[in-house]
């Protein structure tokens, strides 16, 4: 007979708490799992957006992130474009947007010159990309597409006023696969912020070379104080959505973990406390404490292991499913996060080791004659 | 070597295996003096019963030369060497000494196979030898065919003798048992004294024994008795208060 058969015998004895103690883990493992999943792939779907089509600055004005109130001119582009070692620039207006009646709140309508390269890009499923005169028309997502089920030709409300669909497109990125298209000028006019851009993204030449991004970003700036070249990763790191989401879901991990230690310890505890006899016995044969603390430790150790099986499963499973409901299927990329699956083990880990040792060492060294008269 | 030392009744008869040298041990700041100034000498191969009304101190006593326990004052000797100087009781305990306790203690969760495994933990068997020789003790207390029973599913009398196949676990040289049939019926106690005398006989096993019955003590070569903490070679007078 091995230890790891003792401390099996032991969680059989009362399978009912064995499995609730699973269950518990399971679930604080599963939370852990799935928002360091879901912020992870959040911040990876939006990099992406970036990253596929060589960005290396992005351009804003300073003093906040993702600013849609307070903009750039349309000036600024061309003096971007002055610049050596510039090799491409596409300038963009962003707003976002409600279709209430089909449950849609964070609709991102972006516009885009008619010659923007983002135009040439994407992938045109039906009808026909915008073209310079297009007048109150304009180009869905994919995903946007299907949701609002609208095809070229018809007719949708924006902005209070009706637009004509002329094509449907998809993106690589999930954003712009829920995201609707509309030429600069028309969107400028509805936002009523003429010669007015949220911000340039830049290329350099030669790509990803991090002296003439620095070099070229330094020189964006010298040309308006108010303006904030950043490098790609940084930016998408920095938004401030990314943050509130990473910290949302370290802080709800957290608090999983507190919740799945104290469960796990309040099991421990109380199987130990139980069996302070047991220990006695073993302790009378010659066990040292050590040994009796390495036996329940194994024996949280399998319901961590246990936990951490079940919660990974579910914690994986989540995300995928919410790319299938339609409110979370733009924001979320069901991609396996690993930070996620390790946050999830070392939890039930930490949580081994934290419930077992603690109430093990307290009653392996109770002396062997005191434990025996215990009930 | 040892044992034709024994024999010739040299110089190793002289080293007792336990000597009990003016121990006492006391209990709620000295409230009960559980023993008394308690001196006792067990030779090799001794059966020694133990007698005497309940709460005079026998469980300590006993608890004290297994190393369960320490004493307050005075100082126990095995084979020579005082308890209160060894480093590793754990490991003395599980190499030298058997427990047989009067409600078994076995562990519930294990089979009769796996509760008598469970002091070789502590010896150089591995697993397989671990449970080749857990079936030959089984053989040895006649209950092999019971193996797979865990303790709930077994008589009293059976419990016990798979209490006793554990004590002999790792070859101990001295068996202390704690009214060993006090929850027995006569007829599986009469079997578990059997056996003791089989083990004693056969095995040269030193055996101290705690008992309330008379016809126990008789199959021990020796008796002494405790009362309110002391010790005496001699039972005490008919109708007289002990101590
Ligand atoms: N851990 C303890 N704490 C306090 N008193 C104890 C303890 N163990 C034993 N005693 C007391 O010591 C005395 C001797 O007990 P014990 O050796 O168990 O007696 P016996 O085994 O002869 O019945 C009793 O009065 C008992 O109440
Ligand atoms: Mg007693």
């Amino acid at each position: 007979m091995r230890l790891t058969q003792v401390a099996a015998r032991n969680l059989l004895r009362r399978p009912a708490r064995t499995i609730l103690t699973v269950v518990g883990i399971g679930i604080a493992v599963a939370v852990v799992v799935a928002l360091v999943g879901v912020a992870e792939s959040l911040e990876s779907s939006f990099l992406k957006l970036y990253v596929d089509q060589s960005v290396d600055l992005v351009v804003q004005r300073r003093g906040g992130t993702m600013q849609l109130s307070k903009g750039l001119t349309d000036k600024l582009g061309d003096q971007i474009r002055a610049i050596p070692g510039v090799r491409g620039v596409i300038g963009g207006l962003m707003d976002m947007v409600a279709f209430e009646e089909h449950g849609l709140f964070m609709v991102i309508v972006n516009g885009w010159e008619p010659d923007c390269p983002v135009l040439d890009r994407v992938k045109i499923l039906e009808g026909r990309r915008l073209q310079a005169d297009d007048r109150r028309h304009v180009m869905l997502g994919r995903v946007l597409a299907a949701q609002l089920n609208k095809h070229p030709g018809d007719k949708i409300e924006l902005y209070a006023q009706s637009f004509e669909v002329i094509g449907v497109f998809e993106s690589f990125s999930i954003y712009e696969n829920g995201a609707a298209f509309l030429l600069m000028d028309e969107l400028q006019r509805q936002m009523d912020r003429p010669g007015q851009l949220t911000g340039y993204v830049i290329q350099v030449e030669p790509h990803g070379e991090q002296r003439t991004i620095d070099r070229v970003g330094h020189d964006i700036e010298a040309l308006d104080p108010e303006v904030a070249a950043t490098p790609c990763f940084d930016f998408v790191h920095s938004l401030k959505q990314m943050k509130v989401t990473r910290t949302m879901a370290w802080v709800v991990s957290a608090i999983a973990a507190l919740l799945g230690a104290c469960g796990m310890l309040n099991t421990m505890a109380m199987s130990v406390f139980e069996r302070r006899r047991e220990f006695g016995i073993l302790r009378a044969v010659g066990w040292r404490p050590r040994r009796i603390v390495q036996l329940v430790l194994l024996e949280s150790l399998c319901l961590a292991a246990a936990g951490a099986c079940l919660g990974i499963s579910v914690g994986l499973t989540v995300p995928v499913l919410l790319t299938y409901w339609p409110p979370t299927a733009v924001l979320v990329q069901g991609d396996l996060s690993f930070s996620g699956v390790l946050a999830g083990i070392a939890l039930a880990l930490i949580t081994a080791v934290v419930g077992a040792v603690y109430p093990a060492y307290s009653c392996a060294t109770i002396p062997p004659v005191e434990a025996l008269r215990s009930a | 070597m040892n044992e034709l030392e024994i024999s010739l009744g040299s110089k190793a008869e002289e080293t007792p295996l336990i000597h009990v040298d003016h121990v006492s041990r006391h209990y709620d700041d000295g409230a009960v003096k559980a023993l008394d100034d308690v001196s006792l000498t067990v030779r090799r191969g001794d059966y020694l019963a133990i007698m005497g009304p309940s709460g005079s101190g026998k469980s300590t006593l006993l608890n004290l030369l297994g190393a369960l326990d320490r004493p307050d004052t005075g100082e126990i000797f095995f084979n020579g060497h005082g308890l209160s100087r060894c480093h590793d009781l754990d490991h003395f305990r599980a190499m030298t000494l058997g427990f047989v306790f009067q409600s078994f203690y076995l562990l519930p969760t294990l089979t009769a196979l796996e509760n008598v495994q469970i002091p070789m933990f502590e010896g150089p068997r591995g697993v397989r030898q671990r449970v080749e020789h857990a079936r030959g003790l089984l053989e040895l207390v006649g209950m092999s065919h019971r193996s797979q029973s865990l303790p709930m599913k077994l008589s009293v009398g059976e419990r016990q003798r798979v209490a006793i196949a554990r004590a002999l676990a790792n070859d101990p040289q001295l068996l202390l048992a704690d009214e060993p049939t006090g929850n027995l019926d006569s007829k599986s106690g009469a079997l578990v004294l059997d056996l003791f005398d089989c083990l004693h006989r056969e095995r040269g096993v030193t055996i101290v024994l705690i008992t309330h019955g008379a016809e126990v003590a008789a199959r021990a070569g020796r008796t002494v008795w405790i009362c309110d903490g002391h010790l005496s070679e001699s039972p005490p007078a008919r109708g007289q208060s002990c101590g």
